[in-house]
Order: C-alpha cells, then sequence, then structure tokens
C-alpha cells in the first residue's frame, strides 16, 4: 500500500511527464499543420497571396495566367485591377493578372515562388521577372535566399539544394524552426489570431487584404513632396554603396537563368523586365554598371526567347514614393503600359 | 547568460543530469561550484577572478573572527570585511558618480576641476554578493552562525549561480546549512521547481518585455508624447518591472528548487499592498528584510523615539535608494518611498486614534482604497526609478498631471490593458491560495497540460527582441 507521500511524488512524476509529451505533442501537431495544411501560417506572404489567387481560379478555371515575380518594387507597382477587365476583352480570353511581389525577394527566393505555383497546378501562361540591377551582385542577392527558413516546406528544401546559394545555415535554421515551431512561427501565429498584440512592423497579415490581382494598398496613399524627398534620399544613402561597388555576379545571373529554365522546361513564356526607377534613382547608376548587366540582359534573351522589358523611365518622380517603390497612380501607369507593350503582345493580341 | 536564453538551457540541462547522476554530495558541490563560476566567468573572466577573491578574503577574515576572543580584534576583522565589500561596491559601482557629482557641484559654485572618469565594468551581481558577503560576516560576528570552515561550501553560499546575478540576496544562516544536507531525488520538488521556473517565463517573455514596448518610447522621448501615451507608459512600467524582477526570482527559485535548495520567497503580490509599509514586507523582500536588520536596526531602529525613528527610515530608504543604481533619481525615489513610510506612520497613528475611521479602513472598501491610493503612489514613484534623469522625470510626472496632446502610443493599448486585467486576477487568485488548491486538486495530465500550455504561451509571446533583466544592471 502505498504512503501518502508515494502517491504525491508519483502523481508529480506523472503530471511532469505529461507536460513534456503534451508539450511534444504540440509541437510536432503544428509542425504538420504548417507543412501541410496551413501555409498561410507558415509563410502569410506567399499563403494570401497563393490563396487569394485560388480563388480567382476557382471561379474562373479557364483563365489564362499571368504572374509576375519580383521583390516590393513588383509588389507596390503592379496594380491590375483596373485593366484586369479590359485586357481579358482584347485578348478574347478571361485573364489573371497576379502580383506576387514579395519584399525582399531576389532571383532566389523568385525560382521558389514560381517552383511552389507550379507544384501547387497552378501553371502561367506569361511569367514576368523582374531584374533588380543589385541582385545581379553575388555579395548581395544570392549568398542568402532571403527568405526566413520557417517560411520554407520540406518540399522547398529540397528544391533549394540546386539553387546556386550557400543553403547549410538555411538547412540548420529550418531543423531548429521545426524544432519549436511555437517559438520560430510565433509572429506568423499571433498575426492570423490576434494582430494587435504586434507592432505593426512585426505583422504579418498586410497581404491578407491584397486585392484580387495581388495588390495591396499601401498605408499611406500619398506623400508630400518633403517627404519623398527624405524617402529618396535614405533609399539613395542604402543602394549607393551597392551601386558604387557593383559586380556582376555568376552565381546571381545562373539564378535568374533557372528561373528562365524552369519557364522553359514547362513552356511558359517569360519576360525580365528593369521596374521604374526615378531620375534621382536612375542618376546613381554608373556606366561601368551597365556594361556589364548589358550583355547579360542580352545573353537572356538570346539562350530563352525572352523579351528585356526596360521600363526603367517610364514613370515621373513624383509617382514613386522613394524614386523606386511606385506609388499608386504611378503603379497604374506603369501596368497600363507593361499591359500594352508586353503583356498583351506576349499573350498574342495588339489593343 | 539569461535564464530565458537557449544557452542557459543547454547549460543547465547539463547541469541538472550531472548533478543528479552523481551520487556523492561533495562532488555535487564541486559541479555546482564549477558550474556557478563558471556561468559567473561567460560574462567577464577577469571580474569572476575578482568575485572569487573577495569570497575567499571573506572567508579568512570570518575563520579569524572565530578564532579570536578579542572582541577588539574581531571588530577590526569585522571593519576590513566592510571596508572591503563596501569598497568594492563603492569603486566599481559609485566611483564615477562621486566623482561627476562632485564635478557638477564645483561648476555650479564657479569653481574649476580636473576631476577625472575612471573606466572600470561594473561587475554583474556586485550589490548582490557583497551584501551577502556582508550578512555572513556581521551574522559570525555577532555569533549568531559559526564561521564556515569549508572553503568550498562557502564559494558556494556566495557564488551558486541562481541567485548570484539578480538576487534574492541569501542569508548565509538559510542557505550553508542546506549545502552540508544530503540531496535526495525528490519529484515533487522537481515539479515545484518546474513550476516556479515557467512562472517566472511566463512573466518575463510574455508581460514584462512586453510592457518594454509601451513604456521604453515614451521614457526615451517623453516631450513628443501625450498624457494618454504617458500614463499607459507608467503603467507597463509598473507591470514590467514587476514582472521582471519578480519573474527572474521565480526562475532562480525554481532552478534552486531543481538541484535541492530553497531560497527564500523574494515577492509576495506587492500590489495588492494596503499600504505603503506593507508594500515593502512584499517587494523584494531579501533586500528589504536586509536593510531592516543590517542597517535600519543597528542604526536604532524605531527604539530611539519618534524623530530618531523618522531618521533611521530616512536613511535606510535613501541608501536602499543609492543601492539600486548610481543616479540621482534612484536616490529620490528611494528618499520619496522614505517620505511615504513616515506619513504612513502619521497616518496610521491618527487613524487607530479614532476607531471608526480605523474600522472604515478595514472594511472591504476601505482595504480597497486603500490599496488602490498605495498602487497609484507606487506607480507614480517608479517614474523617478525609471527616468534616466530629473528632467524626463518631471517631463512625465507633468504630462500625467497636466493633460497635454501629443504622439499616442505606437502600439495597440488594447493588448496592454487584456495584460494588466490578467495580471489583476490572477494576483487576486493567488491571493486567496487558488491556484495551489488548483493544482493540487487537477490530475496529472491536466496539470502536465498546464505546464506544456504556459511554456507554449511564453515562447509564442516572446517579443522580437529579448531584453535583459532590469536588475542585473544594480
Amino acid at each position: 500500500m502505498r504512503t501518502r507521500r508515494q502517491l504525491f511524488a508519483r502523481s508529480a512524476c506523472r503530471s511532469l511527464l505529461w507536460g513534456v509529451g503534451f508539450f511534444a505533442l504540440f509541437q510536432l501537431l503544428l509542425t504538420l499543420a504548417l507543412e501541410f495544411w496551413w501555409t498561410r501560417g507558415r509563410d502569410p506572404f506567399y499563403g494570401a497571396k497563393v490563396a487569394r489567387l485560388k480563388g480567382r481560379l476557382r471561379q474562373a478555371p479557364d483563365s489564362r495566367v499571368v504572374v509576375m515575380v519580383g521583390s516590393s518594387r513588383t509588389g507596390d507597382g503592379l496594380r491590375a485591377v483596373p485593366f484586369e477587365t479590359e485586357l481579358a476583352h482584347d485578348l478574347g480570353q478571361p485573364l489573371v493578372i497576379f502580383n506576387f511581389g514579395l519584399p525582399g525577394a531576389g532571383p532566389p527566393t523568385q525560382l521558389l515562388q514560381l517552383q511552389r505555383l507550379l507544384a501547387e497546378g497552378i501553371k502561367p501562361s506569361l511569367v514576368l521577372i523582374e531584374i533588380l540591377p543589385v541582385d545581379l551582385d553575388d555579395r548581395l542577392g544570392v549568398s542568402t535566399l532571403r527568405l526566413a527558413a520557417e517560411r520554407l516546406s520540406w518540399h522547398d528544401l529540397q528544391q533549394i539544394r540546386t539553387y546556386p546559394l550557400h543553403a547549410h545555415p538555411l538547412r540548420q535554421a529550418w531543423r531548429e524552426a521545426r524544432l519549436v515551431p511555437w517559438y520560430a512561427q510565433r509572429f506568423n501565429i499571433l498575426s492570423a489570431i490576434m494582430p494587435t498584440l504586434l507592432p505593426l512592423h512585426l505583422r504579418q497579415d498586410s497581404y491578407v487584404n491584397c486585392d484580387s490581382c495581388g495588390w495591396s494598398a499601401p498605408a499611406v496613399g500619398r506623400h508630400s513632396p518633403e517627404e519623398r524627398q527624405w524617402a529618396s534620399a535614405r533609399a539613395l544613402k542604402s543602394y549607393r554603396p551597392k551601386l558604387d561597388s557593383f559586380q556582376i555576379g555568376p552565381a546571381s545571373c545562373q539564378a535568374v537563368r533557372l528561373i528562365l529554365h524552369e519557364c522553359h522546361h514547362h513552356a511558359i513564356q517569360a519576360a525580365c523586365v528593369l521596374m521604374p526607377e526615378g531620375p534621382d534613382f536612375r542618376s546613381a547608376y554608373s556606366e561601368r554598371i551597365w556594361q556589364q548587366i548589358n550583355p547579360f540582359l542580352d545573353q537572356l534573351q538570346q539562350e530563352f526567347q525572352a523579351p528585356i522589358v526596360n521600363a526603367r523611365d517610364w514613370i515621373e518622380e513624383e509617382n514613386f514614393f522613394d524614386s523606386h517603390h511606385l506609388a499608386p497612380d504611378g503603379a497604374a501607369q506603369f501596368t497600363e503600359r507593361l499591359a500594352r507593350e508586353a503583356i498583351l503582345p506576349l499573350l498574342g493580341q495588339r489593343r | 547568460m539569461l535564464f530565458c536564453s537557449r544557452e542557459f538551457l543547454i547549460f543547465f540541462l547539463a547541469v541538472f543530469v550531472l548533478y543528479w547522476f552523481l551520487p556523492w554530495q561533495r562532488v555535487r558541490v564541486g559541479l555546482l561550484l564549477a558550474a556557478s563560476y563558471y556561468f559567473y566567468a561567460r560574462w567577464s573572466p577577469w571580474l569572476a577572478l575578482l568575485i572569487a577573491g573577495s569570497t575567499v578574503v571573506d572567508y579568512v577574515l570570518a575563520l579569524g573572527m572565530e578564532a579570536t576572543a578579542s572582541s577588539v580584534r574581531r571588530r577590526l576583522l569585522l571593519a576590513v570585511s566592510l571596508v572591503l565589500n563596501l569598497g568594492l561596491l563603492v569603486t566599481f559601482k559609485y566611483a564615477n558618480f562621486f566623482l561627476d557629482s562632485l564635478r557638477d557641484a564645483l561648476n555650479a559654485a564657479g569653481l574649476q576641476s580636473s576631476l577625472p572618469t575612471l573606466s572600470v565594468l561594473l561587475p554583474i551581481g556586485i550589490s548582490f554578493y557583497t551584501f551577502e558577503a556582508i550578512n555572513y560576516t556581521v551574522d559570525v560576528y555577532r555569533q549568531r552562525i559559526p564561521a564556515e570552515k569549508n572553503l568550498g561550501h562557502f564559494m558556494l553560499f556566495i557564488l551558486f549561480f541562481p541567485h548570484l546575478v539578480a538576487g534574492p540576496i541569501v542569508r548565509a544562516r538559510d542557505f550553508l546549512p542546506q549545502i552540508r544536507r544530503p540531496k535526495r531525488w525528490s519529484w515533487p520538488r522537481l515539479q515545484l521547481g518546474v513550476q516556479l521556473f515557467l512562472l517566472g517565463l511566463l512573466k518575463k517573455l510574455a508581460v514584462a518585455d512586453r510592457m518594454a514596448l509601451y513604456a521604453d518610447p515614451v521614457f526615451d522621448t517623453p516631450q513628443s508624447f501625450g498624457s494618454g501615451a504617458l500614463w499607459l507608459a507608467v503603467i507597463a512600467y509598473t507591470l514590467q518591472i514587476y514582472c521582471d524582477f519578480s519573474g527572474y526570482s521565480d526562475m532562480a527559485l525554481g532552478t534552486a528548487h531543481m538541484l535541492g535548495y530553497k531560497l527564500s520567497r523574494n515577492f509576495d503580490l506587492p500590489y495588492l499592498a494596503r499600504n505603503i509599509a506593507e508594500f515593502w514586507h512584499r517587494w523584494h523582500i531579501s533586500l528589504s528584510t536586509w536593510l531592516r536588520d543590517y542597517l535600519f536596526i543597528p542604526l536604532g531602529g524605531s527604539r530611539g523615539g519618534h524623530w530618531l525613528t523618522c531618521r533611521n527610515l530616512m536613511l535606510t530608504m535613501t541608501l536602499g535608494g543609492l543601492w539600486h543604481g548610481a543616479r540621482w533619481t534612484f536616490v529620490v525615489w528611494g528618499a520619496l518611498h522614505g517620505l511615504l513610510l513616515l506619513v504612513h506612520r502619521l497616518c496610521r497613528d491618527w487613524a487607530q486614534a479614532r476607531p471608526r475611521l480605523a474600522q472604515a479602513l478595514a472594511s472591504p472598501v476601505g482595504a480597497l482604497a486603500c490599496g488602490f491610493v498605495t498602487f497609484l503612489s507606487v506607480t507614480l514613484l517608479w517614474v523617478f526609478f525609471r527616468a534616466p534623469t530629473f528632467g524626463c522625470a518631471t517631463e512625465i510626472l507633468t504630462g500625467l498631471v497636466v493633460h497635454r496632446t501629443g504622439l499616442g502610443s505606437r502600439f495597440n493599448s488594447t493588448g496592454m490593458w487584456v495584460t494588466a486585467l490578467l495580471v489583476l486576477l490572477c494576483h487576486v487568485l493567488a491571493r486567496d491560495g487558488y491556484w495551489k488548491r488548483l493544482l493540487a486538486r487537477l490530475p496529472a495530465p491536466a496539470r502536465g497540460f498546464g505546464y506544456a500550455v504556459a511554456l507554449l504561451l511564453a515562447l509564442l509571446l516572446t517579443p522580437e527582441i529579448g531584453k535583459t533583466f532590469i536588475y542585473f544592471q544594480f
């Protein structure tokens, strides 16, 4: 017969073991959910956009799909809602133009987004690939995926093995994140269930309210000339050192080639786009930079029959936030011209 | 190494497993000593030598006191210990403060000064371990405890890593006997340790570090913010400092329990205090009792009449404020608490002479009102504790009292109010012993579920950048 003390000790032991068991179970359940079901919890930006795109395709499954992959320049710049219906009419077919611009996305991240879409059964008719000149420098473009490890699925991790980047730290970070996902994904989880607990810069729910073409209206619609000037100066201060020491790198170029190769392999038409930049920003580029980049772009064009759309001087300075991110009006202007000069011709119809 | 860091988790797991794996008490003590030394040396190997050196000197001095029958010699050895420990404290912590203050005073008087600024690194935990050393040598001098013969035991008393950096300030008479006692594995003790550790972790990560998001921007530039944001920041800081410090203490107690040692409780729901005297019986108990036993009572305590009591109280609280940091705002904070204690004594005596008033104050509504006034007083005084300068403190207090417009808080205040209400609810339930009864009644799986949820919540609510514990700076 056990004494009261022994019973108490046994109860304490069991409660601790139950605690460890429940903790491990919760971690495992979340890991499985993130891996197989809750994409938005794992990668909120991608998850919100792909959910929106899938919704569009469920409503119009015969639509031709145009996807643009790129950085925040694309995220702010491709605003297709005002023009999509008209373009579809001109094309004579349902059309979905979707903005897959994600903050900080360089060529490796763009490739990953494309491969994810293909893995989900979404095969675009046309892929527009943003070329951000500084991302062609190996020191800046491809040293990391520029995507947090916890946002990758197991499948993603296998894909990035073929990428020209230093994947070992990423794999290690992924393993650690999968071990304690409640900690690694805490901002994603809180953004989904209680975003008010998070400061604005940590919230991951900004793309939940993106429009039907994946574009999100900025928090502040218009900036005063002084605010634009201040923002431009800050952006140039950040970019100038990178541009001054620019050296085109083989790994970065390889990453862009891989995107085009992926399109070519799946018989998807592709085009490369140099996004608009304001006169202030354009002035930071030296001739030396274009002497390195232009031959590379020519090679892409030849190798993959991928047109290069140079939109750098399409938009006036006052239609940017900071001389390289388009304001809403600038985004509308850019998208309309891109549709007229690139999307429709490439899809086989002129306005 | 912070208690809530991955590094500490790995360190503690290794120590814990090794500790209970070894069956010999002596070896366990050696392991704890080595682990504690390593824990401290991670901050600075040189300062670890300093603490080891001063500990050895105190050990020798205490043995000397016990070995001699001459009261003069004993007093001399005690004086040497006090000078050494207080000298270390003054040199490393207050030297530049006094030099700067003297320089400012001379400049204000129109005199030139060429006083140097010493470049010293503040040894982490110095305020705590010097006080522990002092309590040991004083107790040996008073012959309340025998001098510890075993150097390893004495070093462990000072260096024991759970309490080394930010307390609680451990009494030698409570801790040294525990070192000699053989430790046996105990599941209930381990469970209690885990409960305390989880509670501390939750307080630190889910509450304290989050409240800092509301408080820090306002205390950095108070002139930019309106009254609403100022009130929010001050209340947030009130929660932050309590949860940060009591959270650390809980983790320290929990860690010690898991190794078979019991440290004294350092907080007892201080924000439920009905008056300022009660607050100081519940807040940083190890410091307030130390100040009472080794400063207030030796000064004469409350035995020398009204004015001497006032003097002793003011001196004790002012020096207690100075203990927290080398800044005049801390001194003023301590002095104001001393003043509040004096006011409390006067009001208490006045109320006790009026039975109906005393009855009203003792009623539930009266107690609630007293509690609210106490909480408000403590909250307002925290402004001096947190503000880096008097200008900042004045700016904030003025903004609290006189309405002004300005920036609002950068973050949604709903989260802060929800947190504050939850903390209040937990306090009330704890006061009535609800948690203890609940834990005792719950079956093991339910308790385990609760532990897992508590840990998940702590992980989920960890802010972007972890903050060090506030009391590490003292």
